[in-house]
């Protein structure tokens, strides 16, 4: 497929973003105390476009797309501060029943395990057909089964009139994720919002279920969220990506910019850890230690106590500013690394 | 004290080259398939048939597929985890399947294993140090005070505290829950370890120390790996050789840059045209399965088992013998290394022009 074909209409110039999440704080309050697992989240996603939000887990990065539509458990969780603003309505504020008529009619969202996001006792065609009359109720049954058999093969189901009445477990894991797919698109959604839609898959179909949302957001001009763990993922759907560490952002860009030239210290890290297939490698460089707790977040700079680079000036919050036009990074020494500095995390690996 | 004779450290080279460490031939299992409680037994899951290959000391060799391939159960089969339903299987030039029970536990201390999930592994009501000493105290390998600095030499070994003995699997992170595992396998001083998805569950800046454990404990301890894993961007880093799995069989197996620059069987070229690169600026062809969903292993398809679902026999005009005869795990010319599965194997690249 040529790339031109490919690339999502672009939004009229000064067209207002279709999602915008400004210092979102979601906590969430335990018995070991307050988890800060979103601290201070800001993004925005264009109509049409795909923005990955990247992180390992525990970096918030699921947290802040449940938050977006208002689907963390309350309490322990709270939404602290911040404004979630969805097509210019400010979501953080919405009342429970405002806030089910925009679930699924404005934005949907697809779950990494679709065998557990689907309901084992009835069949799909039940679930998606709810799904539609929820938001058109007064169509007939005959009407409903037309939708949903439409639904079927857009998303591409095999035999779709035999699908729609099996139940969940008599189809593959592709074919769930399909019939979940098939569901949030039925009350077409201007957003998309995909929880590690594939890390459950195995790699040949996960490559059909990116193309896909690829394909639905083509046709439909979906925005999409895709949250993933994933780079090679992000390098093949994302237009824009935003990079989580310990619950904040550390480095956004769009794709080129960010896998070109990385800004951040942790963003490099990634990259030199990863074992590739297109390529061999002599040694990976990993990052040393762990990933913080979220009740227990090192105080300045979070990622300081993994950095090669970390100083006593990292004890201080780096916040997060335009290095290059539209690329942003939260290091103290971000504007080095875009002069060319080196990050080598091997010294380190050899003292732990 | 009793020790049994360990594997010869380092013998002469040039008999190791002439004699794997272990080898793998014609393994397979099956497992039946009843329906009802008493029901008699109606068709047969064959989920490992007819594997076969060697493992050459200090060596790894990638074992490959999708879900549901088999290639977890050959793990287990050769190490007598689960019985094997024919084959067989040589450790250190002795043969494993028909070796009485008795006999078998103190070859058991030369094979070890990893396992995917390390906390479903631990007994959380165990300290680490106790997991890790277990293996020492019931081959009665180490006792009293010698056991306490053995096991802190392990956890040393795979980058823990020493502290790290008096805690509880759930203290520590997936990462160091599986350094836990590595050290438990490595107590009985193995010289072959099966690591049956080792990194799969751990996030991508932990799963690199992993990797690099791995490699390092190779390295010192002349380690052989069989290395069963999904993520072939991990395989191709650590693998010497690898071997493609397609329900139950291998379908090619090659040195590692061979198979990953050079594949020949058209399953291997859809696994590997359809992992994403990390590189937007490359837009890869994709070479896609005819039909995305793979078969029932109870209904192996006759002939080459992936003849339904290839681009290559779609190509050539759907020839007669994939459907009619399973072609045969064949080297690509006479002197190659390069084993595959097809009949076709030679046309591979009309795949690459008919995009």
């Amino acid at each position: 497929m040529p790339d031109a074909a490919k690339a999502p209409a672009v939004p009229p110039a000064g067209a207002a973003p279709l999602l915008e999440v400004r210092d979102l704080r979601t906590y969430f309050h335990t018995e070991h105390g307050t988890a800060r697992a979103v601290d201070g989240v800001s993004f925005t996603l264009n109509r049409g476009r795909t923005l990955a939000l990247v992180g390992e887990s525990g970096c918030g990065k699921t947290v802040t797309a449940l938050s977006i539509l208002k689907l963390v458990a309350i309490p322990p969780g709270e939404i602290v501060s911040g404004k979630i603003l969805l097509d210019g309505q400010d979501l953080v504020s919405k009342s429970e029943a405002e806030l089910r008529s925009i679930r699924g009619k404005l934005a949907a969202m697809i779950f990494q395990e679709p065998a557990t996001s689907l309901n084992p006792v009835f069949t799909i065609g039940n679930q998606i057909s709810e799904a539609i009359s929820l938001h058109n109720p007064g169509l007939t049954k005959a009407e409903l089964r037309t939708a949903v058999l439409k639904l079927l093969n857009e998303v591409r189901m095999s035999e779709p009139e035999r699908r729609i009445d099996q139940y969940p477990h008599e189809l593959s894991g592709g074919m769930k994720q399909r019939a979940m797919i098939a569901m949030a698109l039925s009350c077409n959604p201007q957003l998309i919002i995909a929880d590690e839609p594939t890390t459950a898959l195995d790699v040949t179909i996960q490559a059909r279920i990116l193309e896909l949302l690829g394909q639905m957001r083509e046709k439909h001009g979906t925005a999409v969220l895709l949250i993933t763990h994933d780079l090679g993922v992000v390098a093949e759907t994302a237009d824009d990506v935003v990079v989580m560490y310990a619950g904040r952002v550390v480095e956004k860009a769009d794709v080129r910019s960010l896998f070109g030239k990385p800004l951040h210290p942790y963003t490099i890290g990634l990259f030199n850890s990863l074992p590739r297939v297109d390529r061999s490698t002599e040694r990976l460089q990993a990052i040393p230690g762990n990933v913080p707790s979220p009740t227990n977040f090192p105080s300045g700079c979070r990622f300081r106590a993994r950095c090669p680079l970390a100083t006593t000036k990292c004890a201080e919050d780096p916040p997060l500013v335009e290095i290059e036009p539209g690329h942003f990074s939260a290091c103290w020494f971000a504007s080095e690394l875009a002069a060319g500095r080196v990050v080598d995390f091997s010294p380190a690996e050899a003292r732990s | 004290m009793t020790v049994a004779a360990k594997p010869p450290a380092a013998a002469n080279p040039t008999a190791i080259a002439a004699k794997p460490l272990l080898a793998v031939d014609k393994l397979c299992k099956y497992f039946p398939v009843r329906r009802g409680l008493f029901a008699r037994v109606k068709q047969w899951v064959k989920a490992v048939d007819d594997v076969s290959f060697t493992i050459g000391k200090g060596e790894t060799l990638g074992l490959v597929g999708e879900s549901g391939c088999g290639k977890t159960t050959v793990g287990r089969a050769l190490l007598r985890l689960i019985p094997a339903t024919s084959g067989s299987v040589t450790f250190n030039g002795r043969s494993l399947l028909d070796l009485p029970r008795s006999q078998l536990r103190p070859l058991r201390r030369q094979m070890q294993i990893i396992f995917q999930d390390p906390y479903g592994s631990l007994n959380p009501r165990m300290t680490v140090g106790g997991a890790v000493a277990e293996p020492l105290r019931i081959h009665g390998l180490v006792r009293g005070a010698t056991l306490k600095d053995r096991v802190a030499e392990l956890l040393q070994q795979v980058g823990l505290p020493p502290d790290a003995a008096y805690r509880y699997p759930h203290e520590f992170s997936g990462g160091q829950r599986q350094r836990v595992g590595i050290a438990r396998a490595l107590a009985l001083d193995p010289a072959f370890i099966v690591c049956d998805e080792p990194t799969s569950a751990l996030d991508v800046s932990i799963r690199a120390q992993v990797i690099n454990l791995l490699q390092d404990l190779q390295k010192n301890l002349g380690l052989s790996y069989l290395m069963i894993s999904h993520d072939l961007g991990a395989v191709r880093h650590i693998s010497k050789q690898v071997a493609v799995m397609y329900l139950g069989r291998i379908v090619e197996q090659a040195p590692t840059a061979a198979l990953y620059d050079a594949p020949r069987h058209p399953y291997t070229r859809v696994l590997l045209s359809a992992i994403p690169v990390p590189d937007p600026t490359k837009r890869r062809v994709r070479v896609s399965a005819v039909d995305d969903e793979i078969p029932s292993p109870i209904n192996v398809p006759q002939g080459c088992a992936f003849h339904p679902r290839c681009p290559l026999y779609e190509l050539l005009g759907k020839p007669e013998a994939c459907r009619k005869d399973l072609p045969p795990l064949a080297p690509i010319d006479p002197e190659s290394k390069h084993l595959v599965r097809c009949h076709y194997h030679a046309d591979i690249s009309r795949l690459d022009s008919a995009k």
